[in-house]
């Protein structure tokens, strides 16, 4: 048995049926859970709206990676084909006009610029990469991967109370509710 | 995951379009465009006007072939893709393609009224001038003298080369001769075009006018075929339901985008392209097809909006369906700038003579201003503004900005065709009162059509009640 010190995580509990999870979900986001989250081995359809989340914020931070890539696309090769190093070719202008020659070049860097701030800004987000995860404590959650539908309700969230949380998830149709325990040691 | 339909809750046999109410409107739209046909026909044949308004026929019928081959498009891609989201739009993807017969019927006075075919396509000019000059007698015989004499000045190199005993030389003159052979008449015309117009001449093997009006009956007869097929399964699926004609219809489109392809980049090569018969594009079939796409996409969103105004289809299209259609514009709007770029920067990066003309003309002085116009309000403008995800869910927003695709793609095909009306190209603006014809010819093409789409709307149901699919796109969630 291990000793140590442990830290209550949250509650987890087991649905049946993709449909007794969004279902559930909602009733948890009607109770004005904020601290919880519902897990599938497989996306379910409308899964956001059952849960009230909001948009994501990445769309906001791509918007602006994808700025940077083009000003730094179009400052490279205005700063070098035009203000540094003027170079004629095919009698083709070098000033504004020339702007038509830039426009592979600042499309690939913006792209390029985006999928970056876009894969970093999810890891981010996401707190990914992370090492372990509270919720493999429990046995049960391994059937995530296969044919279980889990929602676990964190102690840090303001509403958590340990007898009415775990009434409440039994209310809502969980099964096998658990205490999950952190080792912090 | 909410809202789910039925079969229950649809009508069983699909719903009907009742013409009554919009008997009126079908009615005065097609009084409106026949009295404008008349006035077209006056000024097509009038000697003093048909120059001028050759060009604004070409522009009202162009800009509707091009939505109404889009009709045909997203009818074949929808089942080409076996995509189910659209069955419950269908129909209208259908109405929107089957107005292709009546555009080419419309385009007939372009072909058949000598003078415009001129104006409009100056290569047949030439070929005809040319041609009938091939025929005068004089003409002939001239040639015919020159070709005996040069007959007779390799027999005399022969007979000199024979009488040195230069065997070498005079087999030489003697091919020569069995190369020159008989006297060939019908070899006339093609050496006067050569001499007058090279290029032309060298693209004589598919810029010739008999070829050129078999390609012009054949794709029409071809589109109108495909379309009408297409709809003809769809409604039998009505009656028989099953999936045999499902299927029928995925493995027939599969096929028939073939001949989409080629009859609408062909259409566009001899009607728009061959306007200016020395330039030529690579990337103009794709070109015109981007466009097509995205108005016959922006066209069907219109459609479906004004068929629900009417109380139909409340139950089967829904903010889901409006979604979609709303990427899907959004897409082409994208493709459209990336293709229209892409033809404008191969060609300012080549920078060869014969290919930049097209850009000579429509990047300089007054059509410059349309030129920026154009990447400003058919890029720039719906892009940030279709972005925005709520706005394709709502009908009324995402028709606002379909009725300003289709006013942008009419100037996107303005400047295809207006510019080359000349004579001084740079400022033929009002050249002959240009633009009242422009109008004049866009409104009348404009109500015929909308007024046999109308009338079109009278038969079948409004949605293919019996596919086997329909509540699958009827619940369609995304």
């Amino acid at each position: 048995m291990k000793t140590g010190i442990k830290k209550v995580y949250g509650y987890l509990a087991r649905f049946e049926t993709p449909t007794d999870l969004y279902k559930a979900a909602a009733k948890v986001r009607d109770k004005g859970f904020k601290k919880w989250d519902a897990y599938s081995s497989f996306p379910i359809h409308g899964m956001d709206a059952a849960m009230g989340l909001g948009r994501s914020k990445l769309p906001f931070f791509v918007f602006f990676g994808g700025m940077t890539g083009t000003l730094t696309a179009l400052a490279l090769q205005f700063g070098t084909q035009v203000a540094l190093y003027p170079t004629i070719v095919q009698a083709k202008p070098t000033n504004l006009f020339t702007i038509p020659a830039y426009f592979p070049v600042t499309f690939e860097l913006t792209v390029l610029f985006s999928a970056f701030t876009t894969l970093f800004g999810m890891l981010a987000l996401s707190q990914l990469p992370r090492m372990n995860h509270p919720l493999f404590e429990s046995e049960q959650f391994k059937r995530v991967t296969d044919d279980g539908f889990f929602i676990a309700i964190e102690a840090r969230d303001p509403r958590f109370n340990r007898e009415q949380t775990r009434e409440f998830l039994s209310e809502i149709g969980g099964s096998d509710i658990e205490l999950v325990e952190e080792q912090l040691s | 995951m909410a809202g789910h339909i039925n079969l229950k809750e649809l009508p069983l046999n699909g719903e009907r379009f009742d013409f009554s109410k919009v008997s009126r409107l079908a009615t005065g739209l097609l009084a409106v465009g026949g009295i404008g046909l008349v006035a077209s026909l006056f000024f097509l044949f009038n000697e003093g006007t048909q120059k001028a308004f050759s060009f604004s026929w070409l522009l009202g019928t162009f800009f509707f072939f091009t939505i109404a081959v889009g009709g045909v498009f997203w009818t074949l891609l929808h089942h080409a893709t076996n995509s189910g989201w659209g069955i419950a739009v269908r129909r209208v993807f259908e109405k929107v393609g089957l107005v292709i017969p009546v555009v080419g019927i419309l385009m007939i006075p372009l072909f058949t009224i000598t003078p415009v075919k001129h104006t409009l396509w100056h290569w047949t000019e030439i070929e005809d001038r040319l041609g009938a000059k091939a025929e005068q007698p004089e003409v002939i015989a001239e040639f015919e003298a020159k070709h005996n004499a040069h007959v007779a000045e390799f027999a005399a190199i022969k007979a000199s080369a024979e009488a040195a005993g230069n065997t070498a030389e005079a087999e030489l003159a003697q091919k020569e001769i069995e190369n020159l052979g008989d006297f060939d008449a019908s070899k006339i015309k093609g050496k006067l075009i050569k001499k007058e117009d090279p290029i032309l001449y060298g693209k004589k093997g598919y810029l010739n006018q008999t070829f050129w009006y078999i390609r012009y009956v054949a794709f029409f007869v071809l589109l109108t075929y495909v379309i009408r097929q297409m709809r003809k399964w769809s409604v039998r699926q009505d009656s028989e339901g099953g999936v045999k004609l499902t299927f029928r219809m995925r493995r027939a489109a599969c096929g028939f985008m073939i001949i989409f392809a080629l009859a609408m980049t062909f259409v566009a090569l001899d009607m728009v392209m061959a306007i200016d018969h020395h330039w030529f594009s690579t990337m103009w079939g794709v070109y015109v097809f981007a466009g097509s796409a995205l108005s016959g996409m922006a066209t069907i969103i219109l459609a479906t909006t004004y068929i629900r105004s009417k109380g139909y289809m409340k139950g089967v299209v829904s903010s889901e369906h409006y979604h979609v259609m709303g990427k899907l514009m959004f897409a082409f709007v994208v493709f459209w700038a990336y293709i229209t770029f892409s033809q404008f920067f191969l060609i300012w990066y080549a920078n060869i003579t014969e290919e930049t003309k097209y850009f000579l003309i429509r990047n300089t002085e007054f059509w410059n201003y349309f030129s920026i116009a154009l990447v400003v309000l058919h890029f720039i403008v719906p892009f940030v503004i279709l972005l925005q995800s709520w706005l394709k869910r709502k009908p009324a927003w995402l028709s606002s900005m379909a009725v300003y695709i289709l006013l942008v793609h009419l100037l996107d095909v303005y400047l295809m065709i207006i510019p080359m009306r000349g004579p001084l190209v740079a400022h033929n603006y009002f050249y002959q009162g240009g633009v009242l014809y422009d109008l004049l010819a866009v409104v009348t093409v404009g109500c015929l059509v909308v007024g046999a789409f109308l009338f079109s709307l009278r038969k079948d149901s409004l949605f293919p009640c019996r596919d086997p699919r329909l509540l699958e796109s009827i619940n369609l969630h995304n």
